[in-house]
């Protein structure tokens, strides 16, 4: 579950997806790992589902999907509903979106997504490998859709503060006949064996909450 | 006139696919062999008192099928999805037979059949109306049969699968580094209708999942592994309730993490990895 925010000092770092020369290798390549835009971007794609995985269904899928993460990010940092704290939605108190992604740890909001022992944010392995992989991939041959999809994750982790996708929770007022503050604060693969609990509701497939792999909450109304 | 109505009716009766409402799906949906595989697969992961206090009920157990479009799907996707609903125990199949192109591997993704992608417990049951699937009834002495071969004879894992699994936990034993006596794998049983492959890894307490929109063992998808594997401690992972969790992926229900460590250590089978 996660939510963001971006500090102004890195607001000004503009780190765009590299699109290099058709001619070399290496098309697509992400903000390095240790800037806001580098950080966030390799976690809307390891976050979503990409072509051969258990969960892919579409380009348009995958990238509502990182679209609705961002949105998360975004209330998580500057959306908190009346009738709760920061810290109750996010486990954290903080204006810093690097807290909000690496709160709880490694195995905390967002699995795999920590800071090391220097406070630095960094992610596991398997995190890495995976977003390696498909820049990779993404390089072989003429860019095609896993090209789009990570120039999608990137330009959105890029544009983060300036132009924040809206959120398409954001109208929701009742869910299965739960009202709900609209607008999504938290997201969990999209498998039986995770649910969230707690004022977290589950947006149904009827206001579209499942995308990408992942399934989207709103929170309970608290008035 | 008479012998024809007299025949429907009939036909009606001993195939329970002509029962059907109009909804149409694909023939292989009502396939009662393709649907006990189902049942199997429901037994091992999803069914309670539920199910069977309603079985007991009847003389059919139904189970309901409708195809369904996804909101959006690329260009030259013809992949199919379907939802079986059980409404006995009030759960939700998601079902996906692949079929699409992935250039970047040169990879035509193309399942056999269909594969159970997610299940889900009473979620927007108050949207299942009958009207709009296909009400399959399986007689309920063949499902009471089928469920109890489930629970005696033993889905122990294809070789193939054996030696992806082997792979692939090797690889990560050469990446963890460190390990220097002997280790104990468990490979799950499973069935047909769900490409995953479990895994418990004893000495490190760890279930490992390897899913893929194809069969995780198709050979075409060994070299995707990166996309392909997830991993769940249960030494500091597993909570008594979702509660707890608060929204965390990395965490599972004790319940959730009990069914697939019976799957690998009671249904499996246990390999020694040499160092």
């Amino acid at each position: 579950m996660m939510g963001g925010m971006l500090r102004s000092s890195i607001c000004s770092v503009i780190l765009l997806l590299v699109v290099g020369n058709s001619c070399v290798k290496g098309e697509v390549a992400l903000a390095p790992v240790d800037t806001l835009e580098g950080y966030v971007a390799r976690l809307l794609i390891n976050e979503t589902a990409f072509p051969g995985e258990e969960f892919w269904l579409s380009e348009d899928d995958t990238c509502s999907a990182q679209k609705a993460i961002i949105c998360v990010l975004r209330n998580r940092l500057h959306a908190i509903p009346v009738g709760y704290t920061q810290r109750q939605i996010a486990a954290v108190k903080t204006d810093d979106v690097f807290d909000i992604i690496t709160a709880g740890g490694e195995h905390g909001q967002v699995e795999g997504f920590y800071r090391d022992e220097n406070g630095r944010p960094v992610m596991v392995d398997r995190v890495r490998e995976r977003v390696d992989y498909l820049v990779a991939l993404a390089n072989r041959g003429k860019p095609g859709r896993i090209a789009r999809m990570l120039q999608h994750a990137q330009s959105l982790a890029s544009q983060f503060v300036s132009e924040l996708p809206k959120d398409r929770f954001e109208l929701l007022s009742e869910i299965d006949g739960v009202p709900v503050t609209g607008c999504a604060y938290g997201w969990m693969t999209d498998r039986e064996c995770y649910r969230v609990g707690g004022s977290f509701v589950r947006i149904t497939d009827k206001w579209r909450g499942g995308m990408g792999g992942n399934r989207f909450f709103s929170l309970k109304k608290r008035l | 006139m008479k012998t024809l109505c007299l025949l429907i009716s009939i036909l009606a009766f001993v195939w329970p696919g002509a029962r059907a409402n109009e909804v149409s799906v694909d023939a292989e949906l009502v396939d009662h062999g393709w649907l006990k595989s189902v049942l199997v697969y429901s037994y091992y992961w999803y069914l309670d008192d539920h199910f069977f206090v309603d079985m007991e009920k009847g003389d059919a157990v139904e189970l309901w099928v409708r195809q369904v479009k996804p909101p959006s799907l690329d260009e030259g996707d013809h992949s199919r999805f379907a939802e079986i609903w059980l409404p006995a125990s009030q759960i939700l199949l998601s079902l996906k037979k692949a079929d699409y192109a992935i250039p970047e591997l040169a990879l035509q993704v193309q399942s056999k059949q269909y594969h159970v992608v997610r299940g889900s417990y009473d979620l927007e049951a108050t949207d299942i109306k009958p009207d709009k699937w296909c009400v399959v009834r399986l007689p309920r002495d063949e499902v009471e049969a089928v469920l109890r071969l489930a629970r005696t004879q033993l889905h122990a894992p294809a070789n193939e699968r054996k030696e992806f699994v082997i792979a692939a936990i090797r690889r990560e034993m050469e990446k963890l580094g460190g390990v220097v006596a002997d280790q104990t794998i468990y490979i799950a049983a499973r069935t047909d209708v769900s490409t995953s492959i479990w895994a418990y890894w004893l000495e490190r307490r760890t279930l490992y999942q390897f899913s893929g929109d194809i069969d995780a063992v198709d050979p075409s998808l060994m070299k995707s592994l990166p996309l392909m594997v997830r991993s769940y401690s249960l030494a500091s992972n597993v909570v008594a309730s979702a509660e707890e969790a608060h929204g965390r992926n990395s965490m599972i229900t004790r319940e959730f993490a009990s069914r697939a460590l019976f799957l690998c250590m009671a249904r499996g089978e246990a390999f020694k990895l040499k160092p």
